[in-house]
């Protein structure tokens, strides 16, 4: 019997394909990470359209139902795209402070120098 | 007095987001020092007219594109010092808090060669600074952490006024990790490498405003400590 986190994960999972395709056509995703996640969400497709699968799991991770076992793996994996996410970002704020600090930099060095300003070369 | 580092300009850096009102001022009094400063105000994305009341009193000012918190100010003003060679430098709030008359005293042991980082205490001169009651015991729970991270008993760990010996700064800086919230990393690291650190009481503006104090900046202060201390 199909149940309704079935049904729901399943088609969560297909917005996230749409999403994903969406973002290749855009050209915002090269081949290679376009495949990446939707390799991932066929594999996700899959455990919740037939979570039985993980029935090889389930007693090697104490659990109770596989439905259950996709629900809690799931739920791990998602904490640690979170973490991972949180990384990536901090890198990419340090970046973006050490970038707007050496523009700070240059352009009081241009000025310095007495370099007209970009203003002032538009004007 | 052993002036081995007076031949150069000291340089007054002052981190300013929208302080059109006070920054002038400030300036201005730091112009009537007789001393050879050379004052930069490192304008971190203010949406007023910081920028041109700051120019427009003489200070050289170094603009960020957008809003990257005061530590970020402090490092850009840093990188300008060391760029132009300086031996000194002075951090002071651009808010008029700081008193200007004070950078004489914060600089003359770093000149003497007496110490490396020089703070200027609220709390060393008799009357405490007129603040929130939990911004007092704050800053008392960070100097407690200082204390424990460092050995070093401190009064006023978290004040902006400071100056500096570039010699050091120069030897900290690849050790900062922290963009806008390291101003407590950079006391712990330069105390672990041995820098000599002194405090020196300063007279203190109460009418005017601190923006320090708020929950998010003392969380990310004590973020950073306790990540020294467990380093």
């Amino acid at each position: 019997m199909i149940r309704g986190i079935q049904v729901l994960g399943v088609l969560v999972i297909a917005y996230l394909m749409f999403q994903t395709l969406i973002q290749w056509r855009r050209g915002n995703y090269g081949v290679r990470k376009t495949v990446l996640w939707l390799s991932l969400w066929i594999v996700v497709t899959i455990l919740f359209a037939f979570p039985s699968v993980t029935m090889l799991v389930v007693p090697i991770l104490a659990m109770e139902d596989a439905m259950l076992t996709v629900l809690v793996v799931g739920l791990v994996v998602a904490y640690a795209l979170v973490y991972e996410t949180y990384q990536q970002a901090s890198r990419t704020e340090r970046k973006l402070t050490e970038l707007a600090q050496n523009l700070a930099i240059h352009d009081y060095v241009k000025r310095a120098r007495g370099d007209p300003d970009d203003k002032d070369e538009e004007q | 007095m052993t002036k081995t580092k007076s031949s150069k300009p000291i340089y007054v850096f002052m981190p300013a987001c929208n302080e059109e009102e006070k920054v002038g001022e400030v300036i201005k009094r730091l112009s009537e020092l007789k001393l050879n400063l050379k004052v930069h105000v490192v304008d971190d994305g203010s949406m007023d007219r910081t920028k041109e009341c700051a120019g427009k009193m003489g200070a050289l000012v170094v603009r960020h594109p957008s809003n990257l918190g005061q530590w970020a100010a402090l490092r850009t003003g840093f990188a300008i010092s060391l760029m132009e060679g300086a031996d000194v430098a002075v951090s002071i709030d651009a808010d008029g808090q700081h008193d200007p008359r004070d950078v004489g005293i914060l600089v003359e042991p770093i000149l003497n060669g007496d110490a490396d980082i020089v703070i200027g205490s609220r709390f060393l001169d008799g009357d405490a600074p007129k603040m929130p009651k939990y911004r007092h015991v704050g800053i008392k729970a960070f100097n407690r952490l200082v204390e424990i991270a460092t050995k070093k008993k401190l009064s006023d760990s978290t004040s902006g006024y400071k100056a500096y010996d570039m010699a050091m700064v120069r030897k900290i800086l690849p050790y900062l990790k922290e963009d806008q919230y390291g101003a407590l990393e950079f006391l712990v690291i330069a105390l672990r490498h041995g820098a000599r650190v002194i405090e020196k009481p300063i007279r203190m503006n109460s009418n005017s405003h601190s923006q320090k104090g708020k929950l998010k900046f003392g969380y990310n202060l004590l973020r950073t400590v306790l990540k020294q201390y467990f380093e």
